[in-house]
């Protein structure tokens, strides 16, 4: 079984460089973009298994690419798990109301992002 | 309605003159008629006793016949019989006879019959004689003889001369008898007349003057009565009342009073007393007025006359508060004679009336104080009655409503203010809180709301309601607080974005080096040692960006509330530029940025050096980022009207017109990924405005999208100009220190700041020099090898010439690490800091006694500029801010003696300012007058004290009386100052 595409959108390159060697070390194949738009492109061109989504971003922030993903037939079904730093009750709320698979926060532990990821997507 | 009936005593007065006169007729018409009825009945009586008299003598004479004829007779019997029996007869009669004759004889006389006895007494005696010797020559025996001798001729013709004297007098006697009747036939005639027509007369007077005297005295008894009556009422009124009545007679100047004096105001008597005994029984504070008022009645024509006064009571310690009315009786010829009246106390009546009035400012000062809070009280308070409209509404209710309580009278509040819901739906009365409260009683506590202005616009409110009772437990309305909660809720949801834009803030570097630092931990990547490295330098990276935001943002907040002290001092404008860009240069050449100068002025400005280069270099920095490379960023410094203007232009792409507005706010990059790629946190810009503004300065930015941005910040100049010594002698400072590099650089600043500046090396030529030269100041090093500065400064002190010298000690250590056994008059610590220590010299020049400096705060020049010539005038040093900020600025530069303050200024108000003041250790006791257009409240007076305060109104008190309250105001303080000194 061929590995798991994961699709990282995050502004911050070290958070990036961390998530992406994390990631790989957890057995999955990763993809990075910069901006929400980018994200798009890559996905719509890559399509991932997964989309680890930042939240706070400049322009196009994550929910605003969770929507724009959501409307676009080639990116509408890949699993979008939102990585962020806000963690407040009020905020998780209404990430959570936007229909993603999962809400995970920053900073994370690199040694169980991968398991939880999985966990979360039932993989 | 009582009509009064016609006054009796003037009736009485004519009845009781009426009946005394019928009665005195009466009297008169009875005494006349008796005295002519007396006279008649006396004139009878007489007359009758007359004819009795008559009668008399008639009955007299005939007893001396009958005796004479018994004589006769006997002395004849006996000569013939010359029996002696009849010769004892004979001498009987004789006997008899002679005193019936001697009686007969007088009465004739006395009756003065005009009859003479001479003769007929003459014949009796002959014919006794002859009648004797008859009967002695009888009792011889010789009878013939003796009865010859009786029977001669000249006997009988002694007897006949006799008995005709007795006819006579009987022929007399009845004719007087006779003509006597006759008389008294006629008086009686006239007499009965007289009477038959003086007795009715005499009856009817009678009669009448017993019914007049009847009459008189009934009237009298009656008018005696009246008075006793009168009187009884009188007295029987007088200890009635509590008035004391009294009778003034001015002729003799006596008083009289009645018992009230005794029984009601505790006199030992009552009665007459002369009148200063009332004068001096009126208060002494009273008594004045009380006399040149009662006098001037006297004078003029009044007659009613009332006063309330003080009247002393019988204890001779407390005083009545009595209303004194008096009626002035007056002569025909206008002179007062007589003032009767009656004193009311009005003690009672007067403390009641106080209680009452002092109960009443009472709940007037109570109703006023629950308005006051009730206005004061920054929740807005409105009243409901039962139907839900206001009765009340407070100050700030109305303010936040926009509307009066006119405008609310007769429409349900709820109808007006709290129709409709925030998403437009009508808010039904039946679900406000209000409803609750005036239907069932029910207590709401903080629920949110919308309230509508009178202008359509809308606000969020917390509102509470309580119902209201009255005594008997029913409801009786309703009282609905609220506040706005729009500010709340905004600065709520700042904070929270602000809370969240951190935790991102702080949690994205954090996320790199815990996943960094989790992969080395965790041992997943010991296989690489290149990533192993690149996970390092990743974690510090992001260690230093985590620990340069945790600093931005501990920065802002200090300094944004006011807890970082800016080391200000005075600088130079154009120098700070020059050192900002020569650290940046380096960045920027890196870069491949120019840093190109524009105009740069030289200019003083009080500022904290390190600070303003790091806002200058933030700027610089920003510029250089964002330049392309080969392009310049220019900077400049200009001296403009309020202070030094820096500039920082870049070249860059300049920022969108609605990012302006939030480019100073916290995290609010124009573009963050480009922020992380130059490295910043976000807080730059907001750390650089507050900076500027800590300095009382303010920061701007300018910029085309696409052409680049100019961001600009001003700070205040430093009016050194102002601060300097106007008036000629430069203050004379000597300079003592053992180093002498530090003696050149003191010399030559201090030079600069215009004092005459002469140095010592150590404390021996320091004291040789005070022998010549009289400082105003001396500055002391402490530390000094040959004559320590302790040494010295103990024989400056102990020297009385050179005690009073102001000491300032320089010195490597602080005060407070020091326990100065002497008054010193500053301490400076070195490093030097310029600004320090010519504040500090000032300082204790000041001590020293230099002129009193006022600083004048107010916004109009001309204004500002009458009163510091008028001052000027008394040698009154004076410095002049036209703005709250510029007041500041100034404040800190100079210590002021006395403040003159305006509140309407423009920047930063007079209770800003005052605000600012308050904090500020070296200025918070200064004495202040505020010099406003309107009278300040008393919460604003309270708020606006500083020291001494006094509060003058301008269209009170004109220029010139406020010029004499502040000089008053001055010499009482520098008396106050010098006063404490000496006692010092």
């Amino acid at each position: 079984m061929s590995p798991k595409r994961i699709l990282i959108i995050d502004d911050e390159d070290d958070i990036r460089e961390v998530a992406a060697i994390t990631l790989e070390i957890g057995g999955f194949e990763v993809l990075t973009a910069s901006t929400g738009r980018k994200g798009i492109e890559r996905a719509a061109a890559d399509h991932p298994d997964a989309i680890l989504l930042d939240v706070m971003m400049p322009e196009l922030d994550g929910p605003a690419t969770f929507a724009m993903l959501r409307q676009f037939e080639a990116t509408r079904d890949i699993p979008v798990i939102f990585l962020t730093a806000k963690v407040q009750p009020a905020d998780r709320r209404s990430l959570g109301s936007l229909g993603a698979h999962a809400i995970m926060a920053k900073p994370f532990d690199p040694n169980s992002l991968a398991r939880d990821i999985n966990a979360a997507l039932g993989w | 309605m009582h009509t009064p009936k016609p006054a009796s005593p003037i009736r009485a007065g004519i009845t009781r003159g009426a009946t005394q006169w019928a009665l005195e007729m009466a009297l008169l018409a009875a005494v006349l008629l008796t005295a002519v009825a007396g006279w008649t009945i006396t004139s009878l009586h007489q007359h009758y006793a007359t004819v009795i008299e008559l009668a008399k003598l008639s009955d007299l004479s005939a007893n001396v016949m009958h005796l004479d004829e018994t004589l006769t007779s006997s002395a004849r019997i006996a000569a013939l019989s010359n029996d002696p029996e009849w010769g004892i007869r004979h001498d009987a009669a004789a006997k008899e006879f002679a005193p019936a004759w001697a009686q007969l004889r007088d009465e004739v006389v006395r009756n003065d019959l005009g009859i003479r006895t001479d003769k007929a007494d003459q014949a009796d005696r002959e014919t006794t004689r002859m009648e004797r010797q008859a009967l002695t020559l009888a009792l011889d025996g010789r009878t013939a003889a003796a009865t010859a001798l009786l029977s001669t001729a000249r006997y009988h013709e002694m007897k006949v001369t006799f008995g005709d004297l007795t006819s006579v007098i009987n022929q007399v006697v009845r004719e007087r008898i006779e003509a006597g009747r006759e008389r008294t036939r006629r008086r009686n005639a006239i007499l009965i007349g007289a009477c038959l027509l003086l007795l009715p007369l005499l009856v009817i007077s009678w009669a009448y003057a017993l019914i007049a005297l009847h009459s008189y005295t009934a009237a009298r008894d009656r008018a005696e009565k009246s008075l006793l009556e009168s009187d009884e009422r009188f007295s029987a009124a007088s200890r009635a009342t509590n008035d004391v009545m009294w009778d003034w007679d001015l002729k003799d100047n006596t008083i009289w009073f009645n018992e009230a004096l005794q029984t009601h105001f505790g006199y030992s008597s009552w009665g007459t007393v002369t009148i200063s005994r009332w004068v001096d029984a009126i208060h002494p504070e009273d008594v004045t007025g009380v006399l040149d008022n009662v006098l001037a009645m006297f004078e003029s024509d009044g007659q009613a006359w009332s006063r309330e006064y003080r009247f002393l009571r019988g204890d001779g310690k407390s005083y009545a508060h009595v209303l004194d009315r008096g009626f002035l009786m007056r002569d025909a010829g206008g002179k007062a004679t007589r003032m009767v009246g009656a004193m009311l106390d009005l003690t009672e009546t007067k403390r009641a009336e106080a209680e009452l009035r002092a109960m009443n400012v009472q709940l007037e000062q109570l109703g006023r104080k629950n308005e006051l809070i009730l206005n004061a009280a920054a929740d807005g308070i409105v009243g409901l009655d039962l139907e839900g409209r206001a009765s009340f509404i407070n100050r700030a209710a109305a303010e936040m409503l926009g509307v009066t309580m006119d405008d609310l009278r007769g429409e349900r509040f709820h109808d007006r203010i709290h129709h409709t819901r925030a998403n437009g739906e009508v808010h039904p009365f039946e679900e406000c809180p209000a409803m609750r409260a005036l239907r069932h009683g029910e207590m709401t506590r903080g629920s949110s709301g919308l309230f509508w202005r009178r202008d359509r616009t809308s606000f969020d409110v917390e509102l509470s309601t309580t119902p209201m009772r009255n005594e008997a437990g029913e409801l009786v309305g309703a009282v609905m607080t609220f506040h706005d909660t729009t500010e709340r809720l905004e600065v709520q949801r700042m904070k929270d974005e602000f809370v969240s834009i951190v935790s991102h803030e702080l949690r994205t570097p954090l996320t790199s080096i815990r996943g960094a630092l989790g992969l080395l931990a965790g041992g997943l990547i010991a296989s690489s040692p290149e990533k192993g490295q690149r996970m390092l330098d990743i974690a510090v990276s992001n260690t230093d960006r985590l620990v340069r935001l945790i600093n931005d943002i501990l920065d802002i907040e200090r300094i944004d509330s006011g807890k970082v002290v800016l080391k200000k001092s005075l600088c130079d404008a154009a120098t700070l530029l020059q050192d900002s860009i020569d650290v940046m240069r380096p960045i920027a050449d890196k870069a491949g940025v120019r840093i190109e100068l524009g105009r740069v002025e030289s200019a003083t400005i009080n500022a904290d050096a390190d600070r303003v280069i790091q806002t200058l270099t933030n700027l610089i920095s920003n510029a250089v980022k964002f330049s392309p490379s080969g392009s310049a960023v220019t900077v400049s410094a200009i001296h403009e009207r309020d202070g030094v203007v820096f500039r920082v232009k870049d070249r860059g792409r300049g920022i969108p017109a609605d990012k302006l507005e939030t480019v100073f706010d916290r995290f609010q990059q124009v573009d963050a990924s480009d922020s992380r790629e130059k490295g910043g946190s976000g807080l730059g810009l907001t750390i650089c405005r507050s900076i500027v503004r800590e300095h009382g300065g303010e920061m701007h930015v300018d910029s085309v999208f696409g052409e680049g941005s100019e961001f600009s910040f001003s700070i205040p100049a430093a009016l050194v100009e102002a601060s300097a010594r106007p008036n000629g002698a430069a203050p004379r400072i000597i300079v003592c220190d053992d180093d002498p590099n530090l003696r050149e650089v003191l010399e030559t600043m201090l030079q600069g700041f215009g004092y005459e500046v002469i140095t010592a090396g150590g404390g021996d030529e320091l004291i040789r020099l005070l022998q010549s030269f009289a400082p105003d100041v001396i500055l002391l090093d402490l530390f000094m090898p040959a004559g320590g500065g302790w040494e010295t400064l103990s024989r400056l002190k102990n020297n009385p010439e050179t005690a009073e010298i102001p000491v300032v000690i320089l010195s490597g250590i602080k005060a407070d690490e020091m326990d100065a056994p002497f008054d010193l008059a500053g301490w400076v610590t070195k490093p030097l800091d310029e600004g320090t220590l010519i504040a500090t010299l000032e300082q204790a020049l000041g001590v020293a006694g230099r002129q009193p400096r006022i600083m004048i705060v107010e916004d109009d020049f001309d204004l500002a500029h009458v009163i510091t010539e008028s001052f000027a005038r008394h040698g009154i040093e004076t410095c002049h801010a036209s703005t709250g900020r510029e007041a500041i600025a100034l404040a800190r530069e100079i210590t002021p003696d006395l403040l003159i303050l305006d509140l309407a200024l423009p920047e930063l108000d007079g209770f800003g300012v005052v605000e600012w003041l308050r904090e500020q250790e070296q200025l918070c006791n200064v004495p202040m007058v505020v010099y406003s257009a309107t009278d300040p409240s008393p919460s604003d007076r309270q708020r606006l004290t500083l020291g001494p305060t006094q509060f003058l109104t301008k269209s009170r008190v004109p220029p010139h009386e406020f010029e004499r309250r502040v000089v008053d105001l001055l010499d009482t303080m520098t008396r106050t100052q010098k006063e404490s000194a000496n006692v010092a």
